[in-house]
């Protein structure tokens, strides 16, 4: 029998980020958090968005929430985080 | 594409499970032979891609798409079907991200319907759901594959599942074309009658429902149905979104005889499927906060008495004829959704290669 040769099933992974870039942020910058709106993170993300009113102020936490938890955050809710903070905190993971 | 050399069939049985490709059953290889076959009948650019599949949004050429098709034993005739499978789930209103992920148990189901069903031998009667088809088994078994080996939804690291569902093997089904006395899903989903589409929507596992259909009275069969369709515990019931009841086609003939069309079996499920808030909020699955909470559906949340509806928009009820004829027990199945926000219907009409026939004209397959 000649030899098989098998075609590999599995998809390349795309990738849009080479690399990660380098978060500079000073302390007085606005901090948006994107709640992703899961069941089991209500409470760590609560304590979450306290922890930070504490750290930077209540005034310089922008918080955000998707109302899909499985689908990106809609490009309205984006550009709404973009023009006022220059940092970003999303919630991952279930 | 990466390529692996093998000297025999048993070698390349067990390579597949040590590469990581199989979903515990043994595939047929993806040998560059078969994989060829199903480029060349497709008349597609191997390289042409069809999207990518989330979570890992691995990219889906055809030729990776065709490997796994060859894998679940796919003839190359049945690679537009899960094509067209393909594209559904990448809708975005599926959200396949979050279906392949979420730590429920649905798992996308394809109903196929149109003309492929005879053309390819879909079963769409006795054992719809289970074993015994070609086609049915491998266009499910493939549109599992790719979303594996592409997606990479393995359980445990990226799907989340704590029950895992059977039809993470296989879940194909077909709508019967000769028993339905209704408009055939696609045409309902806006395509024509002698089109072939498939139909996807992420759902639980089918819970069968006897309705005694041969023996009843129309209210009787809908008040089973509806009774047997809101149980509190279920996902739908707690966050809305679309659901499938596969209608038997005894059922479907009683009820149709009756004057009942899909669209008045919606409204007069709908009308029926609902129950207390104070029952209904037994279930603390989903918490009031949520935005998909039933809690949102009522004028007034914390009156004990309202009535959930489990259907919130008739339009989320997917109704297809399937199944066995059977005897006056009428069977029916019932699979929940998964939410509001993903898992939706999603309908694509099945494209095969345009061949040439002797006339030199076009002809699909």
């Amino acid at each position: 029998m000649a030899n098989l040769i098998l075609c590999d099933p599995v998809g390349e992974v795309a990738t849009t980020v080479k690399r990660s870039p380098v978060i500079r942020w000073s302390g007085d910058q606005k901090v948006a958090t994107l709640f992703n709106n899961h069941v089991s993170s209500y409470r760590v993300w609560k304590r979450l968005e306290e922890l930070l009113q504490e750290q930077v102020g209540p005034s310089n936490v922008a918080p955000f929430a998707k109302e899909n938890t499985f689908a990106p955050a809609p490009a309205e809710t984006i550009s709404k985080l973009v023009k006022i903070a220059q940092l970003a905190i999303v919630g991952v993971g279930a | 594409m990466k390529t692996i050399e093998v000297t025999s069939m048993e070698e390349a049985v067990e390579r597949a499970y040590a590469e990581g490709w199989t979903d515990g059953l043994p595939v047929v290889p993806p040998t560059l032979s078969l994989v060829q076959k199903g480029i060349e009948y497709l008349q597609v650019d191997p390289q042409e891609i069809l999207g990518t599949i989330p979570p890992n949004h691995g990219i889906a050429t055809y030729e990776k798409v065709v490997a796994n098709c060859v894998m679940a034993g796919c003839r190359p005739e049945h690679m537009p079907v899960v094509i067209a499978a393909v594209r559904a789930m990448l809708q975005d209103r599926f959200s396949l991200n979050g279906v392949q992920a979420t730590t429920n148990s649905v798992a996308p189901l394809v109903i196929v319907s149109g003309p492929v069903v005879e053309q390819l031998e879909f079963n769409s009667r006795w054992g719809v759901f289970g074993g015994g088809s070609r086609a049915n088994a491998v266009v499910g078994r493939a549109v599992r594959l790719i979303l594996w080996n592409i997606g990479g939804g393995y359980p445990g690291k990226i799907d989340m599942s704590t029950m895992g569902h059977p039809g993470k093997y296989a879940f194909c089904i077909a709508e019967d074309r000769e028993w339905n006395p209704w408009t055939p899903l696609h045409v309902e989903r806006g395509l024509a009658p002698e089109d072939s589409a498939v139909t996807v929507v992420a759902v639980d596992g089918p819970h069968q429902i006897g309705t005694g259909s041969g023996y009843a009275s129309a209210e009787q069969v809908l008040t089973v149905l509806a009774d047997s369709m809101m149980t509190i515990g279920n996902s739908t019931m707690n966050a809305g979104g679309d659901m499938v009841v596969v209608v038997g086609p005894l059922t479907a003939r009683v009820l149709a005889e009756r004057g009942y069309t899909k669209a008045t079996l919606r409204v007069a499920l709908q009308e029926r499927a609902r129950k207390e808030a104070r029952l209904v909020g037994q279930c603390l699955f989903y918490q009031p906060s949520h935005p998909y909470h039933w809690s949102h559906t009522l004028e007034d949340p914390d009156d004990p008495d309202a009535m959930v509806s489990l259907i919130r928009d008739v339009n989320q009820l997917v109704i297809t004829v399937a199944g066995g004829m059977g005897s006056g027990t009428g069977f029916c199945s019932f699979c929940p959704g998964w939410h509001q926000g993903g898992g939706l219907a999603c309908t694509e009409k099945i494209n095969f290669p345009q061949r040439r026939n002797r006339n030199g004209k076009s002809d699909s397959v």
